[in-house]
């Protein structure tokens, strides 16, 4: 188990690596896992504790219908606290969301409408897993393909609400903007001017695919030109965030992943040596 | 409209496949199809993508996730595999050899996320081969490529029974007489059939 802090750029971690980076043991800062893989027994748990061994750890979760309209599954709930006591991860975060309704699961990020009901919903059902994990969680904007008609804010106003309402954290997803700018017109630095950016602890990069004249967030690419400048722009205001490459499908070599952590440490490094340089010559 | 409606309306424009949500009904579709792939890499292997794609999609569309967990999707894969036995594609591949090695598969992916806990005793499944099934020599090959962190020990010709557990980090498939897991396992509760 290590203490250790997730610094720096990270990558997610998916199961075909696994046995690579416990045999090379990889120069990585830290990594980030789907913790719903690992909430059960079995080997994937075994696993994990020996990464745990030699690196730090984020618990990202995908499952938890945080935005969802029935109660808090207690079963997922009990196992990520268990999870969570016994792995003791830098970081945990979820994403703002619903992904079962009626009985159905759809394995999915749906989204919800931007109106204050949702707000006071999110935030509430945020603070009933913060209190029983005892711990501060970092919720995700999403990627989004449709917009509710009934929505009466921006996305960036409703995740500064909730933020503020729940008293967490946020994970700020830069191609879940620039997919969003230019799937449904909406402008991703209006979003960043919206939130606080004191309350976001996690940056995350990927790439999209096209399909069917929409960009879709597939995480199955290299991170796109545009994410990469918007990415460069934030760190010369936050180059102290961690960021995350994110690579879930067409899984390439550990060694394309490496490429593009070393590509977006070179430009948070970049962007701190500036940040000091400035503040040493003010 | 209330949110507990909105929702509602979304999710069912999802699941009707409606025009102005097609990219999450493509997406609920695919990531349970993609479920599949990583359940099941042998079967995939052996059937091609295409094929396997192909019943992949059948699948996703006809068979309804029952858990908040994807690695437990797909549990009657190897239904709908044996059932193309009686199909079009009747003599493209040995269907009921095929859903056998995708029950192995499904019991190899259940030790990974096993109710066990470090230090606990392993936790043994079985899977009763009901009636005598021969498995070429390469899908063995196959199976053991696809799963590096198992031990496949199983005989060409097959009846009986085949056990599952975790041996530290590695993942133990063992072809037993029917007393002696019943032995291992303690009660039938654990086992599955394969016909």
């Amino acid at each position: 188990m290590t203490q250790r802090g997730c610094n720096g750029a990270g990558l997610g971690l998916r199961f075909p690596h696994i046995r690579e980076v416990l045999r090379e043991q990889p120069d990585v800062l830290w990594f980030e896992v789907h913790i719903c893989n690992f909430m059960g027994g079995g080997m994937n748990r075994a696993l994990l504790h020996q990464i745990n061994e030699r690196y730090p750890l984020s618990f990202h979760g995908v499952s938890l219908n945080l935005a969802g309209v029935e109660p808090l599954d207690e079963d997922y709930l009990g196992r990520l606290k268990i999870a969570v006591e016994e792995f003791q991860p830098a970081l945990i975060s979820e994403h703002a969301c619903f992904t079962t309704l009626g009985g159905h699961f759809f394995h999915d990020l749906l989204p919800v409408p931007f109106t204050e009901e949702a707000v006071v919903h999110l935030a509430a059902r945020i603070r009933q897993v913060q209190d029983t994990l005892g711990r501060q969680i970092m919720i995700e904007n999403l990627s989004r393909y449709y917009a509710y008609p009934e929505s009466c804010m921006r996305e960036g106003e409703f995740m500064a609400a909730v933020a503020q309402e729940a008293d967490c954290g946020l994970l700020l997803d830069l191609n879940n903007l620039y997919v969003n700018q230019q799937n449904l017109g909406e402008d991703m630095t209006a979003f960043i001017a919206d939130l606080p950016l004191e309350r976001v602890g996690e940056i995350h990069l990927a790439g999209y695919t096209e399909q069917d004249g929409m960009l879709i967030d597939t995480h199955g690419s290299e991170v796109s030109d545009p994410v990469w400048q918007l990415y460069a722009d934030l760190c010369r205001t936050c180059p102290d965030l961690p960021c995350l490459i994110e690579w879930d499908s067409n899984l390439p070599a550990f060694s394309v992943l490496q490429e593009q952590r070393l590509k977006a440490e070179a430009i948070r490094t970049g962007a701190l040596s500036s940040v000091k340089v400035t503040r040493e010559a003010g | 409209m209330g949110y507990s409606n909105s929702l509602e309306q979304f999710a069912n424009a999802v699941l009707a496949g409606d025009s102005e949500v097609t990219a999450y009904t493509n997406n609920y579709v695919g990531v349970h199809a993609g479920a599949l792939g990583n359940i099941y890499p042998a079967v995939q292997r052996l059937l091609g993508d295409d094929g396997f794609k192909a019943l992949a999609n059948v699948y996703a569309h006809h068979f309804a996730p029952s858990a908040w967990d994807i690695n437990q999707y797909g549990e009657q894969f190897n239904v709908l595999l044996e059932a193309q036995a009686q199909g079009a594609r009747a003599e493209y591949i040995d269907w009921r050899a095929l859903a056998l090695v995708a029950s192995v598969e499904h019991m190899i992916a259940m030790q990974y996320y096993a109710e066990d806990s470090l230090g606990e005793e392993a936790h043994v499944t079985s899977l009763v081969v009901e009636k005598p099934l021969a498995l070429q020599p390469d899908w063995i090959d196959v199976l053991m490529e696809c799963h590096p962190y198992a031990r496949i020990d199983i005989p060409e010709q097959l009846e009986g029974s085949l056990v599952f557990w975790r041996d530290d980090l590695i993942i133990r498939v063992l072809a037993l007489a029917e007393p002696l897991v019943k032995q291992l396992t303690g009660s039938d509760d654990a086992s599955s059939d394969a016909r």
